[in-house]
Parts: C-alpha cells; structure tokens; sequence
C-alpha cells in the first residue's frame, strides 16, 4: 500500500510541472507593462529608479528563463512567491483562502453523498415508480441549470425574499462567509445560514449525476447471479440490497464522488462569485483579473496537488470497501 | 424532445431579425427597466432595450459558439487522438502529457488566463473551448483506437499494405464513432454554459452584443425590482442545456446498444 502511494505520488511531479510551467510561460504572455501593473500607478509614466527597485523586488529584471528556474526552485521548497497585488506571501493568502475553499467542498460533498446515494437507492428500489421518475425529471432539471443562476434564484429565494416576506428568522439565510466561526469543518453558531445556500448550489450539478449513477450501477449489479443466490437463502429483501448489492454498485459512485470533490474544491468559482465566498476559486479569479501571476500560479499549484491527493486516497479507498481490489498485490 | 427544443432555437436564432418586433441593440431611455407587457414580451432592460430580441440574438451567440466549439474539439481531437493512437512512441507520449496537463488545470483558471492574453469577444472563447476541450475526445479516441487496432481486420488491412491514414480513416475511425458523437454532443453543452459562465463572469462575450451570460450577469441587484432580467435568459439557457442533454441520452443510447436507457 505505502509503495503504490509513493509510486503515485511521484507520477504526479511530471504533470505538476508541466502546468506549472505551461502557465508561467503562458501567463507572461499577457500583454501589458507587468511592472506598471505591480506598482499600481496608471495612466502616469513610471520614475525609472521605482521601476528599477520593483523589477529588482521581483526578479523581473532576469530573463523569463532565469526567473522560471527560481520560481521552480522555490516551489520545490514550498515556496510560493510574494504576492504582486497584495504584498503578502502567496501561501498566506491561499492558506486562509484555501480553508474556506474547503469547507464549502466537504460540505458540498456531505450533500452529494446523503442525497446522492440515499436517492439513488431509492430510485432504484422504485424504479419505474411515481418517485423514481420524479426523481430522474428532477435531476435532469437541476443539472440543466448553469451554477450561476441557481445561485442566484436560490439567493433570491432564500437570502432576500424570506426577509421582505417577513418569514422566521430560522427560515433566513446570507450569503458571504458571515462570523467565520468554525470549528473544524463544523459551522458554530450562525454561520450554517452562511453556509448553506452555497453548499447546495455547488452540490446540486454533482449530486444530481450522483443520484442517477447510484441508481444505475445498482440496477447493473441487481442483474448479477451472487444477488439471486443471497436471495434464494431466503435473505431479507434489506439485506440483500444493503449489504449485497449495495457493497459493490457503490464503487464507481465513490470514484465520482472523490473526483467531485477535487472539482469543488477548485470549480467553486462561480458559486464562490456569485455567494461571495472567500475561498480560492474567487481568489483566483480576483487575482486573475488584476494578473497577480505569483497568486494565480500559487492557487493552480495548490489546487492540483490537492486534487492529485484526493485521487490517491480514493484509489486507497477501493482497498477497504472491496478486498478484492488491493493495490499493492495488482501494482507489483 | 430535445431535438424539437433544440430545432426552436435554432430557428429562432435564424430569424431572429424577423422575430424580434424591436433591435436588440437600440436604446430606449423612456423605456427603462418595464415589466414585460404585449409590446415588449419579456420586457425592456436596464437602458431600455427589448429583452425579447436580445434573447433571440442571445440564441445566435450560445448556437455559434455550440456549434464551432463542438466543430473545432471534434475536429483537433480526432486529430490528436488517432495520431497518438496509431503513430504511438513519441508522439503518443508528447500528446498525452500535453492533455494531461490541460486537463488537471481547474478549467476556468485556463480559461481566464488564454483569455487575458488573446482577449474578449467570440473568437478568443471558440480557442479557449477549443484548446481545454479537445483533450477528452483525443484520449477517447486514441484507448478506442488502442482496442480496436489489434482486431484481426485491420491486421489483415495492414498485411494487404493499405495507407495508413486510409486505415484510421476508413477502419478506425467509423468503429470509434459512437464515442466521438457521444463527446460532440457533449462538447455542445459544455460551450453553451461555458460561455455563459465565461460572460457572466464579464470575461467572455462584451457589451453591446446580446448573450445570455451576460445578461444574467446585468440582472443581478435588479432581481427585487425586475425579475424579468433574469427570467429570459436564464430560462432559454436551460431550456438549451436540456435539450442538448436529452439529445445527447438519446445518441448514447441510440449507439450503445448495452446500456438500456430505462436503467438510466
């Protein structure tokens, strides 16, 4: 298990830096007056000895070639730059940034695996039922509207309508981080009205092809000869279904579930737009916009390697819920 | 179902002039902001402009960049793909890490970035669909191409020294179809939201140009007042999305004999 971890882990470095570097070379390519741009003066022409220091500052008076070897360099230290825009180290900004990110990606996930597979089953179990069909129209629906306007109604609904409409208090809710009170991944105290309408936009796409795999991967492993034999043992319909079939459809909506979660985390952005959600994905198109390119390279760094982890530890996953599948013994 | 849909749009797209009672782009200062009524159907918007034919012009915009951006990933993915997939060695290792690396990028991330260097407007959003979609039908086509080569027809094609582009061409390629449909299909919605996304976002399609994105983007802060922004576009926008959805089950298991598509 360690050594095809570590074998993992390795393989992600080539792509890392193929991004990386893809994206340097790439982003330096923006037209514009990059030193200009850092010292925020517009219109006027620039002092040359201000110009001279930032270059200086930010090593842009290298060629691009020697200054892509140190950004590397740095990176393999763990070092992410200074912030152009903001005059931080970048991994401060992204770590702050980074946490909010994450709790909105586990909570979207949560959603996903209550819904997605709570439904799926239930479908299945109806299928060809008045539920299940309402639950297929309903799930094409949610995944046909853009992120961006479901956010938006669900908003309006529930953010801004419930207060002129003079509903509870309880029936409120806001957009924005709010208090920011946590502990852990756990919403202390208001914040879960902060919390919920972005986690339900950003889940609502995922759970929705969630829902319909479950349902799918179930009635493909109904079909199989194991599930009539714990039948005809005389085994409790519940049984079969949960412990049975359930064990093994359940393993390609894992799969989906881990890559969606690598995608919320750094898909957010417009959900984190449209809610103000300070996580990455709106820093990143903040950052994009004024073309802070330490930032923008930082948070793609960061959002990879976070995606190529979950990867890892899905692929580990497979191992607990299905001994057939152990990775060590087919890897070597 | 989705065909009909999508058959609408298009032939609103197409007779968008004749449709539209109003221009799209004339600006009505007296007409600020009004709520849909029988001269103005889905109403005027913030300057005064019929939102009824800037839905309909929208049409065009989310149609073209649908329709090329599907053209154009399809095309360059067949492409990369059966190159990859037949030549093998170097140029299947160089073309596949390229993908690779395209797709573990956060897609918005490369799409903003292409964008801030070649700029806004139609043309750069058709490169960037391009250029961060072709990868999954070129991976497709070559793992196709991959199974399929060592069948024994194309090894008695090859002994009988038929060309190799004739082979991919005529052998492979009609095999690998179902996938690449599938994918195109795909790719058609992926650009229509996507550019939506891109001109909600304001980096996409520009002012005065009609386009749902950015429509949508406009009604924000109106939504109290004027519903009605928001409401023809963004309806059009998913009624277009489920129509290309539905077409797309409809391809899948139209070529796909194994899935039954009441499974699903």
């Amino acid at each position: 298990m360690a050594r095809f971890a570590f074998r993992r882990l390795l393989a992600v470095i080539p792509v890392l830096l193929g991004a990386v570097t893809m994206l340097f070379f790439l982003i330096y390519r923006v037209p514009g007056d990059m030193v200009q741009r850092i010292s925020g003066v517009n219109g006027k022409r620039l002092d040359p000895i201000v110009r001279a220091n930032l270059e200086r500052r930010y090593g842009l008076d290298k060629p691009l070639i020697v200054q892509y070897g140190r950004y590397i360099g740095r990176l393999s230290r763990g070092d992410l730059g200074y912030s152009y825009a903001d005059n931080r180290p970048v991994t401060e900004i992204i770590t702050k940034n980074f946490a909010a990110s994450a709790r909105l990606a586990v909570w979207a996930v949560i959603i996903e695996v209550l819904f997605g597979i709570s439904l799926g089953v239930l479908s299945a179990r109806k299928k060809g039922g008045l539920l299940d069909r309402a639950v297929l129209s309903i799930t094409v629906l949610i995944s046909s509207i853009p992120v961006f306007v479901m956010g938006f109604l669900l908003f309006q609904l529930f953010g801004v309508k419930t207060f002129q409409w003079g509903w509870p208090t309880w029936a409120r809710l806001y957009n924005g981080i709010g208090p920011n009170s946590w502990f852990g991944f756990i919403p202390l105290g208001s914040q879960w009205r902060h919390l919920i309408l972005p986690a339900f936009t950003l889940a609502g796409i995922t759970t929705s092809a969630n829902i319909r795999l479950m349902r799918a991967s179930l009635l493909e492993v109904a079909g199989a000869e194991y599930i009539r034999t714990a039948q005809s043992k005389g085994l409790s319909r519940n049984r079969v279904v949960y412990r049975h079939a359930l064990r093994n459809a359940i393993i390609p909506v894992i799969t989906v579930l881990g890559l969606d979660f690598g995608t919320l985390l750094g898909g957010g952005i417009l959900t984190e737009t449209v809610y103000n959600w300070p996580g990455v994905g709106s820093q990143a198109a903040n950052a994009l916009g004024r073309l802070d390119i330490p930032q923008v390279l930082g948070i793609t760094v960061v959002i990879l390697v976070a995606y190529q982890i979950i990867s890892l530890l899905i692929d580990l996953s497979y191992g607990l819920i299905d001994p057939r599948i152990r990775m060590d013994r087919t890897s070597d | 179902m989705g065909v009909i849909i999508l058959l609408i749009f298009i032939l609103a797209a197409i007779f968008a002039p004749l449709l539209a009672q109003y221009d799209p782009y004339k600006v009505d200062t007296s007409l600020l902001r009004k709520p849909p009524s029988a001269k103005h159907w889905f109403g005027t918007d913030t300057i005064g402009r019929d939102q009824f034919a800037r839905v309909l012009f929208g049409a065009r915009t989310s149609l073209i960049v649908g329709f090329f951006a599907m053209l154009s990933t399809t095309v360059l993915g067949i492409l990369a793909g059966s190159i990859a997939g037949w030549l093998g060695g170097f140029w299947d290792f160089a073309l596949m890490r390229t993908v690779d690396i395209i797709l573990a990028f956060p897609y918005i991330v490369l799409a903003l970035t292409i964008i801030a260097i070649i700029g806004t407007g139609l043309v750069p959003i058709l490169v960037v669909f391009t250029v961060v979609g072709f990868g999954s039908t070129a991976k497709l086509l070559r793992s196709e191409l991959l199974r399929l080569r060592s069948n024994d027809y194309i090894e008695a094609a090859r002994a009988s020294a038929v060309k190799p582009t004739r082979i991919v061409w005529r052998h492979l390629l009609p095999n690998a179809l179902p996938t690449v449909i599938t994918l195109a299909v795909g790719a058609i919605g992926d650009a229509v939201v996507g550019e939506a996304a891109l001109s909600f976002l304001g980096r996409g399609i520009q002012e005065p140009t009609a386009a749902w994105g950015l429509m949508i983007a406009r009604s924000r802060g109106q939504f109290s007042e004027s519903p009605h922004l928001l409401l023809g576009p963004g309806l059009a926008l998913v009624f277009l999305s489920l129509a290309v959805v539905f077409i797309g089950d409809g391809v899948r298991d139209a070529l796909d004999p194994k899935v039954d598509s009441r499974f699903l």
